[in-house]
């Protein structure tokens, strides 16, 4: 039995990194969950959004946390172009699953060559000084690096929620999910709605690209390894249900960091794909099922 | 046209193939030719599932790695003749597609997709934990300097190579003739009205998975000593992937020559880009192609010139 | 004799949502019955649950004397056991006679390519035979999906909402086509809202409410039923 207090800051940590999934997976939980767009590049946008926040950081020395207000917006911007284009190619001419994917799966390869050829395949680092200090509560250790990203993925998740469920625009969206047709009748334009609601997807993974910076040094790839945490994290957690991934979210850094700790490090990704495979086989609802 | 027919005059193509890069007398052409060539078989292999059938395979690499890493483990044990590693790579890569299928083609394409992604991360583990195998440090694969009739070994992987290729295209023709290939159509079309036709989806999807890593399997099996030294990050690259992908759908996935199109126009530009330019810009090509290709000529090109028939994708 | 297909207790449920409570319906062999019933009365579930579609979680569904609960619709398919579609679901990528291969090929043990001219002809689609499904009319599309249907030679066929949406004549041409393979020997059962069309057809009218069965017999006895009118025109 491994001394209490490693097993306690594994956990803590664990808690603060799955917290800190859940704020990447809402994203994709509003775009695959409630959408039915399989987003597969979404973890990649969290990626390009750090990287925006590394430039803005690099460039202009502003904070990453400050540098949201500006990647947030454009991100939503971008989720706006990149949805019209899915729905003109691919909604509107009907169902064609693989050739959606193809082009998210393409989306997400073109990004990283870029990140790839404009900043090499180095590590960024954010020059935030208060990253590098740690709380400590007791025996507990709580790096900020962790914490922050935990409290500002917390942030994110609230928000969506509340949009979601306390603002017109964000009912008619939870409204669109259940029945095209009923939207329709109400007078609502559903395209017009899920292009919001994409837009929010992807300024969602904006902001958690900016946590994300925050919390360990970028490198182009990264995204990869949390294509099946977030896909893990949405599909546990039931497939459109906020508070769902957040607890499918925390469950996820929790094993993988325990895993980490006493298995080795390279065991970590095999975790969250391994739970995926898991789900899909045993029971595609989730936990929290629709 | 009857289907020894087409496999005469596909072995007679091959061989004519083979004897033209014979005639230029330069070792290069072969090396070349081989990377063309897996290219060749790789695209046809995913298009049985994903042009066929409409089920992504982004694990590409997983087969491959799969049939490469069978091949270096069994060589430690026993050495084979290269045609039998082959065989043995295609065997395992096929179980495991088997496996895979069973686990997740009872749901959506999308669940398929992820799952064949997180194949190739947790295949990507195994073996980088695996010592037996070079781990994560690598495994050299020394390749001989003679081989009986061939003379060089590359002239006698390509041979291996362009007979694989040649067996892959019979048999997705062989597919598209039959019955069987009819109800990948309408599995593809509408899943749920071929299910109500009486087409056993499950069991067809289980097919088409299973051949189509078997065959990836056996054009990972050479890989090795193609390029000597092999080690789990360049083994299981998303290039791959993205190559097995863009090839199709840039071609035209409703029948064989598509693929092939693809790969050939594909695979021999980027040996030029990526001597010339760079392999990144040349990743990058191939990436906007295919965003490109799929949002604006869904038909490919086979589409575009006319060629694809009345069996066109939905 | 047994019935062709008998379902007994059928339950199904949807999470907490009863689609179908303790539902025992028959249908004998030849034989033409219309089910009814309010939006959400658990019609199409019902269709799905006999087709093999949905899993019921209690009670049995029997067709030509065996229990078919557990095949999934492509097995209940060759054993003649044969649904359409709500909305119609043509392969968009084959043509009309392409259409028809499908079932031939996996479903009818004994035809040949005659098979899928006599069903063209049957529906009246044979001039259309190259067309493909995106170029043919709603009402073409329907009787396609009856079609592709006939070609999988069913003994028993539910026919679920064919006609929605069907202007009165198109009605007309459906009902007629379906009383013509009624009269090759095929059960059935009919789906509908379009109160004349599923009157005319039916030889016997069953209802649902709410996922229960509430009337089962004689088309003019249910109709004239209280609790029937009841769920229809409210308390």
């Amino acid at each position: 039995m491994p001394p209490f207090d490693l097993l306690a800051n594994a956990i803590v940590a664990g808690l603060l990194l799955g917290g800190f999934y859940a704020g990447v997976a809402a994203g994709a939980t509003i775009s695959f969950g409630l959408l039915d767009i399989a987003n597969i590049a979404h973890p990649a946008f969290v990626v390009f959004g750090a990287y925006a926040a590394f430039v803005l950081s690099a460039q202009f020395q502003i904070d990453p946390l400050v540098s949201a207000l500006v990647v947030v917006p454009s991100f939503y911007v971008a989720g706006l172009l990149v949805y019209q284009i899915y729905h003109w190619a691919f909604e509107r001419r009907g169902d064609d699953p693989m050739r959606g994917l193809a082009f998210f799966f393409g989306l997400m390869f073109v990004g990283e060559v870029l990140l790839i050829l404009m900043f090499g395949v180095d590590y960024r680092y954010t020059s935030a000084n208060y990253a590098a200090t740690t709380l400590k509560l007791g025996k507990i250790a709580l790096p900020l690096r962790q914490l922050i990203p935990f409290l500002g993925a917390g942030a994110i998740l609230v928000a969506a929620q509340l949009f979601l469920r306390r603002t017109f625009l964000g009912r008619a969206i939870l409204g669109v999910a259940q029945d095209h047709t009923a939207i329709r009748l109400m007078g609502a334009n559903p395209v017009r709605l899920k292009r919001i609601a994409f837009g929010v997807s992807l300024a969602l993974a904006g902001a958690a690209g900016v946590l994300l910076l925050i919390l360990e040094p970028v490198e182009p790839s990264i995204g990869r390894d949390f294509i099946g945490r977030v896909f893990a994290i949405a599909v546990l957690g039931g497939m459109g249900s906020l508070p769902g991934t957040w607890i499918a979210a925390v469950l996820l850094g929790v094993i993988e960091n325990l895993t980490s700790i006493f298995a080795g490090a390279s065991w970590a990704p095999a975790v969250s794909f391994g739970f995926l495979l898991l789900t899909l086989a045993v029971r595609p609802s989730g936990l929290f099922g629709r | 046209m009857a289907f020894m027919r087409f496999f005469a005059i596909a072995v007679v193509v091959a061989a004519c193939l083979f004897a033209a890069m014979k005639s230029v007398g330069n070792d290069y052409v072969f090396y070349a030719g081989y990377t063309v060539l897996e290219y060749v078989v790789l695209a046809c292999a995913w298009n049985i599932l994903g042009g066929y059938v409409g089920y992504v395979n982004f694990g590409v690499a997983a087969f491959l790695g799969i049939g490469a890493y069978t091949g270096i483990a069994l060589g430690k044990i026993a050495p084979l003749p290269l045609p039998a590693m082959m065989f043995a790579g295609g065997a395992v890569a096929g179980l495991v597609g088997l496996g895979a299928g069973y686990l997740t083609l009872r749901l959506r394409g999308i669940f398929f997709a992820i799952a064949t992604l997180a194949l190739a991360v947790v295949v990507q583990t195994l073996v980088t934990n695996w010592e037996f195998v070079g781990g994560s440090a690598g495994v050299y694969a020394i390749r001989p300097k003679h081989i009986a009739i061939f003379g060089s070994y590359i002239e006698y992987m390509v041979f291996l190579m362009l007979s694989l290729a040649v067996v892959v295209i019979a048999v997705s023709r062989a597919i598209e003739t039959s019955g069987m290939g009819l109800g990948f159509i309408a599995i593809r079309d509408d899943e749920i009205a071929a299910e109500a036709t009486g087409v056993p989806t499950l069991r067809l999807k289980l097919i088409a998975t299973t051949l189509s890593g078997a065959f990836m399997g056996m054009a990972g099996a050479p890989l090795p000593y193609y390029i000597t030294f092999l080690e789990p990050s360049s083994a299981f690259n998303l290039s791959y992937a993205v190559n097995s992908i863009a090839m199709p759908l840039i071609g035209g996935t409703t029948a064989w020559f598509g693929p092939v199109l693809g790969a050939l126009l594909l695979g021999i530009s980027q040996q030029v880009v990526t001597v010339t330019i760079s392999s990144e810009v040349n990743l990058l090509i191939v990436g906007f192609l295919l965003i490109g290709f799929v949002v604006l000529a869904p038909q490919g090109l086979i589409g575009l010139l006319g060629l694809a028939g009345r069996r066109r994708a939905a | 004799m047994n019935p062709l297909f008998q379902t007994k207790g059928l339950s199904k449920r949807f999470g907490g949502f009863v689609a179908l409570d303790d539902v025992s319906i028959a249908v004998s062999a030849g034989e033409r019955v219309g089910l009814i019933g309010p939006n959400g009365s658990g019609k199409s579930t019902f269709v799905g649950c006999a087709s093999g579609s949905l899993r019921n979680e209690a009670g049995e569904v029997w067709f030509r004397d065996g229990r078919v609960d557990g095949l999934s619709p492509h097995r209940r398919v060759r054993v003649g056991l044969v649904r359409s579609f709500q909305l119609p679901r043509p392969f968009r990528g084959l043509t009309v006679a392409e259409n028809l291969r499908v079932p031939l090929f996996f479903a009818n043990a004994r035809g040949g390519s005659e098979v899928i001219d006599e069903a063209l002809e049957f529906v009246g689609l044979a001039d259309r035979r190259h067309a493909m499904p995106g170029d043919l009319t709603q009402v073409d599309l329907r009787k396609l999906d009856l079609a592709r249907a006939s070609v999988a030679a069913p003994r028993l066929l539910f026919v679920d909402e064919a006609m929605a949406g069907l202007s009165h004549a198109e009605v007309d041409e459906i009902l007629a086509l379906l009383l013509r393979m009624n009269a090759r020997g095929v059960a059935i059962v009919m789906i509908e809202h379009i109160m004349r069309a599923v009157t005319q057809f039916s030889q016997r009218l069953v209802v649902l409410v709410a996922g229960r069965k509430v009337a089962d017999g004689n088309p003019d006895e249910v109709l004239a039923n209280a609790d029937v009118q009841r769920a229809y025109l409210g308390e």
